[in-house]
């Protein structure tokens, strides 16, 4: 597992010379498939090595977040044309993969969170550094501060953990149950906010919409998965509190879910629709996590990993659009299909995984979530009823305003889909909806 | 390469499909054989979600129909829409679609019924988009999230069927009747059919779905997509027996009928006529299976799925040639020169009817026969006579609208009948519309029922039939000035007229509610209490904090060195005090 | 560097070095008054007038000190004989020695006086003149007090420094705020103090040797986009690991000082020493985003040349506090 660290590590010269974007982006690629060779089981961590290992939910973490890094090289070519900073950028892309991978790939609690902080870093130069719009610097304010707001009380937390069990590694720390409430809202919050839950949302659709499309990817796609992460790794030992309080949670994000899809129907902006469609998603899969049945752990890693790939497309979708418009309104992108027939069918199939239509992971992930929620309380039955027919409603939505119709008049050029474009969103949708044939390798992780 | 196009290879398959299906389902039929195949994706803490496919005679017969019905449609497309620029998109989403609807036609479990569900939900929905105007697009939300109703209540009917340990619900459906869990998904599925097969509340979608191009609505709206909600109760039919919830789907798929009767004869949209009618057949079908009887609803919709499909053939004919109006009002006459559509017309109106010894009166005699045996209340028998009545009135009226009256759209026209790859494939139809009747009663009614009923009960069919009829007649000879009285039955008419009002129910009744509450949470929760809550809140609090320390920073300094002083002074007295 | 400054610095650092090692309070006192003398020519210039000032006051508040510390030990020797703990005597020991360092509620000079200071003056204010109180007051501590004077140090640190737009004074209350978290390091162990100490110095001296490069003294200064870009970026790697980001090396203090409050039980101190830290991350990334990630207009009329042996400093001093955290695990591993 350290081999892989190093390879991050010693792509880093190669950002200093002329050049080298695509050769850094082969060669994620290369780590990526290196990557798949390792063995993995269900039962225990394996390939040990000083602090790292990997059981098959960190695997496939690691792998989606190798792909999404590769794939955000792939999108963002319209920073190698212009020539803002590539050496920068493929810099902090690197340092972002290596603080991604050190992240899931760390059996101790306390490097977790190191690592957990630290990739924060590389996420805020992204959006401050690449976005487009003025109120970045808010974004980007809002994105560290809430994460950090939550997280320095997970620090107290795993304090505390480490002196009064006098160790912090995962695999030891199964066996402990601790009883203290502030300790479990401490502990939990952080990964709420960083999910993210309801009411401390708010960073979200503000990073999203300002960040440029390679930011957008890496945030849809594995930095809400953090948070989904770190609380299945600890909710284990924090069974007792859990059983009692997990409720608030549940509702929380449910009743949330169901609000936030209704207020995907009066957003303008595209990248925002989707922005808040993932919080809908993350409310889904927290309220699974939540239950803390076999169902909820299961479904909502399938979740997780489904909807990485399921934004990161659409958003990819919505740069391909932004960069011809140089608009993400929807006022301006409508009409589409005139131009870009076959983009509409990338369109289409990621709206409609979006969706959760068959036979996408996301439909896997969400009936094992309905079936574990079901399974907890029957009452939920409505607020789900509602989150399903809603997200219908606004991917729907979404892909009816800016495919069908008139296309805006006041267009003056337009050039339809590069080759690059059609393969980023293919290796996007592939995984997706083929992998529901072999989908107990990305749902049982224990 | 034309010879090739994907027309021609997709009708081959399809048609050759139908066949082979045709075969296997005698050869299932005689033997009483049933094949199962499975295939497991995932289990789960014993739960196992598998791939199933089942094989017995009443999928494939369904498949037959479907395959031969879509085989004809795709055959046909290739002149009506050979226009098209992108005929192949087209072609493509249609196989897609019948592909959909085998997978839930062949399924026995419920998860793989929710993929072909939901298949057949997003395909529709392109396929109504298709051609890309205002009224296209709002018939499409509608159709998708009608649709989409039914596809969340069969996303909970999984979760409840997990209690069962498994999805194969053909197994245990009988033994597990009387459970509350079993109650909860009889009705959960009883309302899932009802969005699909568009019975109210739901009906608006059908209607409105018309504004996709006519081999659609010959192949969705007509024989498969609002059947596949009938199949599903056909599938589930063990569990529904004796339920209280299948008396109110009674009510409401008698009502459906009747309202679609009434509102078909005043629309003038030659679709939406037939589209009304469709709806009111559907009705017939789910009351008939309601009532406990769900070989006759399955025979019912077999034929009704031929002659169906017909009618909306000639219908698409029709509006070829007048220049793509689809308003009866200025049509008339069309018999005198386009003889070969209107016979197909003729017969398929009257196998709609219920003619004797055409499709539709095998079924649909049958079904009346039954309906008089039973037991039921007043009501529901005066609701399917009139229907059957009304079926007629407006079969009627289409005939002398489209067939008798003047011709009124333009005083030179010519109207041409030779486009033979129509011809062939409406012929393929009719042939069926006139001996899948009795084709059907034949094969799959192993014994025959025993109908014992008065005369006068018999002969109410005959009698409603002719009143419909003369009503029609009537009502079709209307002159524009005789119409001076229709302001004074405005509300009613209105009423009857607009479904009932459930079109603008559930567009604009149900819309702003949920969009203004929308607007509602964004401005005053998440740009509102949040922000004050946690971002900028929080920022304003702070900096009003370091304004008011820096009223206390920036002094003289004397005072800042008297204060120390005292400090010390206080400290210095009360060491004295304790010593 | 001429040689005067030479000699005063010399003396600067024997005085502390008389104060801690020597074996009675009147050393101390010495220490710290040789302390005061040499520190004073090492400020004033006397062309300057902001700077004479500040070299006036600061003798004020130091002398005032000073006194109150003597008093406070003569009452100690003679009230209690030296061998007792009586709660108000080392209250005002520790006052005394508390103001001395520039910590809450003393604290009102520091701001001031750190404005009429150059850059290396302040560095030696913000970390050198800390040494001797601190280890004095480790000599008679006051627990109790000490923690409400850490913890109101954190608090005024953070809230002060919110509304600053001198760098000098933004630098001075993050000094205070790190005051807090010294003073919670010296309740717990002397190492751990010392420890702390190091590394603030460490990433002090960088900020303080980018800023005397580049001439610095205000927020609007830094707009300027035609310093070299590897300096903004380590300027930009240097705030954020002052701020205690991980993984640079300034989480890495924060982080065992943590730890070991936890262990000690003191949870609500503990909280609002992290929440006052993020206020202080807040207007230190206020700061780097003007400066480091917009693109602004080329100024021809004002360049900036650095040296090239500074230009090597630079980037040995940014790899360290870059790649700290994770060299030190292999050392202590």
């Amino acid at each position: 597992m350290m081999k892989f660290m190093f390879m991050i590590i010693f792509m880093i010269p190669l950002c200093f010379k002329k050049n080298m974007f695509w050769l850094v982006q082969n060669l994620m690629m290369l780590m990526m498939f290196m990557f798949m060779n390792l063995n993995i089981s269900i039962y225990y961590n394996t390939n040990l090595s000083y602090m790292f290992s990997c059981d098959i939910m960190s695997f496939g973490l690691i792998l989606l977040s190798i792909w999404i890094c590769m794939l955000m090289l792939m999108a963002s070519e319209n920073l190698l044309k212009m020539g803002f900073y590539v050496n920068f950028f493929l810099l902090n892309m690197l340092f972002m993969l290596l603080m991604l991978y050190l992240t899931f790939s760390m059996m101790n609690l306390f490097m977790f969170y190191l690592f957990f902080e630290g990739s924060l870093i590389p996420t805020l130069l992204l959006i401050v550094g690449w976005g487009y719009q003025p109120e970045r610097i808010q974004a980007g304010m809002y994105l560290l501060f809430y994460t950090l707001f939550a997280s320095l009380p997970l620090l107290m937390g795993i304090f505390y953990i480490f002196n009064k069990s006098n160790n912090i590694m995962f695999y030891f720390l199964k066996f402990m149950s601790f009883d203290f409430y502030l300790l479990y809202f401490s502990m939990i919050l952080a990964f709420l906010v960083k999910m993210p839950m309801y009411f401390v949302h708010l960073w979200l659709p503000k990073a999203h919409v300002e960040a440029p499309v390679s930011g957008s990817m890496i945030l849809a796609g594995i930095m809400l998965k953090l948070g989904g992460y770190g609380l299945l790794r600890i909710l284990i030992l924090l069974e007792k509190l859990s059983l009692k309080l997990n409720f608030i949670w549940i509702i929380i994000s449910l009743v949330g879910g169901f609000y936030i899809s209704l207020k995907c129907f009066c957003q303008v902006d595209m990248k925002s629709l989707i922005a808040y469609s993932s919080v809908c998603h993350m409310g889904v899969v927290i309220g699974g996590i939540m239950t803390l049945n076999y169902w909820g752990f299961m479904g909502s890693y399938l979740l997780m990993i489904g909807h990485g790939l399921c934004s990161s497309g659409m958003f990819c979708l919505a740069n391909i659009n932004f960069e011809r418009l140089n608009s993400r309104s929807l006022y301006i992108n409508k009409g589409m299909m005139n131009f870009m027939p076959s983009m509409s069918l990338w369109w289409f199939l990621l709206m409609s995984s979006n969706m959760a239509a068959p036979p996408s992971l996301n439909l896997m992930g969400e009936i094992s979530l309905i079936n574990s929620l079901m399974s907890w309380s029957w009452l939920s039955m409505i607020m789900l009823m509602l989150i399903s027919f809603f997200s219908a409603g606004y991917s729907l939505y979404l892909y009816s305003y800016t495919q069908h119709g008139k296309y805006y008049s006041g267009l003056y050029s337009f050039y339809t889909g590069v080759s690059r474009e059609y393969l980023l969103l293919m290796l996007h949708w592939l995984p997706l909806n083929l992998m529901i044939l072999k989908v107990d390798w990305v749902m049982i992780w224990f | 390469m034309k010879k090739f196009s994907i027309c021609f290879i997709s009708f081959f398959f399809l048609f050759f499909m139908s066949m082979v299906n045709f075969m296997m389902m005698i050869y299932f039929i005689m033997n009483n054989m049933v094949i199962f195949l499975e295939w497991e994706v995932i289990t789960l803490n014993s739960v196992s979600v598998v791939m199933s496919i089942l094989l017995d005679w009443m999928s494939l017969l369904f498949m037959m129909f479907v395959l031969l019905i879509s085989s004809v449609v795709i055959y046909y497309s290739k002149s009506y829409m050979s226009s098209e620029l992108n005929l192949n998109r087209f072609i493509i989403l249609v196989l897609l679609f019948v592909f959909s609807m085998i997978l839930l036609i062949i399924s026995p479990n419920i998860v793989s019924i929710l993929l072909g569900w939901d298949g057949l939900g997003l395909v529709s929905y392109c396929l109504v988009i298709y051609y890309q105007n205002f009224k296209s697009y709002n018939a499409g939300m509608l159709t998708a999230l009608s649709n989409r109703v039914g596809d969340v209540f069969i996303l909970m009917v999984i979760s409840w069927m997990l209690n069962y340990g498994s999805w194969n619900y053909i197994f245990y459906l009988m033994f597990m009747k009387n459970d509350y869990e079993m109650y909860m998904i009889s009705s959960l599925i009883i309302i899932a059919a009802m969005t699909k097969s568009a019975q109210i509340p739901f009906s608006s979608w059908l209607p409105a779905a018309m504004a996709a191009p006519t081999p659609v609505s010959a192949l969705v709206h007509s024989s498969t997509l609002v059947t596949a909600g009938v199949y599903l109760l056909i599938r589930f039919n063990l569990l529904l027996i004796d339920m209280l919830f299948l008396k109110i789907l009674l009510l409401l798929s008698g009502l459906t009928m009747f309202m679609a009767g009434i509102s078909a004869n005043y629309e003038f949209d030659l679709k939406k006529i037939i589209a009304l009618s469709t709806l009111s057949q559907l009705g017939l079908m789910m009351s008939i299976l309601s009532m406990g009887m769900p070989d006759l609803a399955f025979f019912h919709l077999l034929t009704h799925a031929m002659f169906k499909a017909l009618l909306f053939m000639c219908a698409g004919v029709i509006i070829h040639m007048m220049n793509d109006t689809q308003d009866i009002r200025l049509m008339g006459g069309i018999s005198n020169y386009i003889p070969m559509t209107s016979l197909c017309m003729n017969i398929s109106n009257l196998a709609l009817c219920g003619i004797p010894f055409l499709a539709g009166f095998y079924s649909k005699d049958l079904i009346l026969e039954m309906v008089s045996l039973s037991n039921l209340n007043l009501l529901i028998y005066y609701i399917y006579y009139l229907s059957t009545g009304l079926t007629m009135f407006y079969t009627i009226r289409l005939i002398m609208y489209l067939m008798v009256n003047d011709y009124n759209l333009m005083s030179i026209y010519n109207l041409y009948d030779e486009d033979y790859t129509m011809l062939k494939s409406m012929m393929v139809l009719l042939f069926m519309s006139v001996i899948s009747g009795s084709m059907l009663s034949w094969m799959i009614f192993l014994n025959p029922y025993m109908i014992y009923l008065p005369l006068n009960m018999k002969m109410m069919v005959v009698y409603v039939s002719l009143l419909g009829g003369f009503i029609g007649y009537f009502v079709s000879n209307m002159m524009i000035y005789s119409m001076n009285k229709f302001l004074m039955t405005y509300n009613i008419s209105s009423f009857l007229c607009l479904m009932w009002f459930m079109p603008s129910l559930s567009t604009y009744g149900l819309n702003y509610y949920f969009l203004k509450l929308g607007q509602n949470l964004l401005k005053y929760i998440d740009l509102g209490w949040s922000e004050l809550y946690s971002g900028q809140g929080m920022y304003y609090i702070l900096k009003n904090y370091s304004i008011f320390y820096n009223f206390y920073q920036v002094n003289n300094f004397k005072i800042y060195l008297f204060s120390f002083v005292m400090w010390m002074m206080i400290l210095y007295y009360f060491m004295l005090m304790k010593f | 560097m001429n040689s005067n400054k030479m000699f005063f610095l010399f003396i600067l650092f024997f005085s502390t070095l008389i104060s801690i090692s020597s074996n009675s309070w009147f050393g101390c006192w010495i220490g710290l008054e040789i302390n005061l003398l040499s520190f004073i020519p090492l400020i004033s210039h006397s062309t300057n007038l902001f700077s004479t000032e500040a070299s006036l006051k600061y003798f004020l508040t130091q002398s005032i000190a000073s006194i109150n510390f003597i008093f406070s030990i003569l009452m100690k020797m003679t009230l209690m004989k030296n061998f007792e703990m009586n709660n108000f005597i080392s209250i005002m020991i520790n006052s005394s020695l508390l103001m001395k360092m520039g910590s809450v509620p003393f604290h009102f000079w520091f701001p001031n006086i750190s404005e009429g200071l150059s850059w290396f003056n302040n560095f030696l204010l913000m970390t050198w003149q800390k040494i001797t109180p601190m280890i004095l007051l480790s000599y008679y501590l006051n627990k109790n007090f000490i923690i409400i004077i850490m913890t109101l140090n954190t608090i005024i640190g953070a809230i002060g420094g919110l509304n600053q737009s001198s760098l000098r004074k933004l630098m001075t209350f993050s000094s205070i705020n790190n005051l807090g978290w010294m003073l919670a390091s010296i309740l717990i162990s002397e190492n751990l103090w010392m420890f702390y100490l190091i590394m603030y110095s460490f990433l002090i001296s960088i900020m303080c040797f980018f800023f005397q490069l580049l001439n610095m003294f205000f927020i609007n200064q830094l707009f300027i986009s035609n310093i070299n870009y590897s300096i903004k970026m380590f300027l930009l790697i240097n705030f954020l690991s002052l701020g205690g980001l991980p993984p640079f090396i300034g989480f890495f203090p924060k982080w065992i000082l943590i730890n070991f409050l936890l262990s000690m039980d003191f949870f609500i101190i503990t909280f609002i020493f992290i929440m006052t830290s993020l206020i202080i991350l807040f207007f230190y990334i206020r700061i780097i985003y003007s400066s480091f990630l917009f693109n602004y207009i080329n100024l021809k009329w004002m360049k900036i040349f650095l040296k090239n042996k500074n230009l090597i400093f630079i980037n040995f001093l940014s790899f360290l506090s870059i790649t700290g955290m994770i060299l030190s695990t292999l050392i202590f591993l």
